[in-house]
């Protein structure tokens, strides 16, 4: 569990946006994923992705390292943010746009 | 899991909550809840969240694939029961 924990801290340190999620950017594999990515998109700056798809212990290790048990996951500034949910009203409200501010 | 079940699943782990939850679709895998807590005030919206969703991990594990999730405080509820002329 130890190394899915120290690379998933590696992935929020290196990536100031870093998204987990089921797919990848170009193909996402699940609604919810696809959302988010075409929010960030919006946005233009560079962010990480991980499709946990690819492998069952990040997928597991991301939920427990957030007590969050769905996909997908974000990170801003190496702080778990939330979900598509989340992102969604944050983006909606503005407040998805301060927060990216701080990373320009 | 039922709904009446994550409900009281919620209402033990959030205090002081009352929780709706809904089934728009019917399959009892895409569901909704509408969670009002006086302990959500001034909290972080993830910390909201992660309040509700870390009581929910057995649920999620068997039959629930997502939950639609707005977390509202007693105050904020009464504003959107007005806005969505809800009578609950």
């Amino acid at each position: 569990m130890s190394d899915i924990k120290q690379q998933i801290e590696k992935d929020i340190k290196e990536n100031k946006v870093m998204i987990y999620m089921k797919g990848t950017p170009e193909f996402p594999q699940c609604g919810f994923s696809g959302q988010v990515v075409s929010i960030f998109k919006q946005y233009k700056i560079p962010f990480g992705a991980k499709n946990v798809l690819e492998d069952p212990d990040l997928r597991q290790g991301i939920k427990d390292f957030t007590d969050w048990p769905t996909i997908p996951q974000i990170f801003i500034n190496g702080e778990f943010v939330g979900g598509c949910d989340i992102i969604t009203e944050m983006h909606n409200k503005g407040e998805l746009k301060k927060l990216m501010e701080t990373i320009k | 899991m039922t709904l009446s079940e994550i409900k009281e699943t919620i209402e033990v782990a959030v205090p002081d909550s009352t929780a709706y939850i809904m089934d728009p679709m019917q399959d009892g895998q895409h569901l909704e809840a509408v969670v009002v807590s006086s302990i959500f005030k001034g909290l972080p919206l993830v910390k909201q969240h992660q309040m509700v969703m870390k009581p929910l991990k057995d649920a999620f594990a068997q039959s629930v694939h997502a939950l639609k999730l707005k977390t509202l405080t007693p105050e904020e509820w009464d504003v959107f029961k007005k806005e969505n002329n809800l009578n609950l």
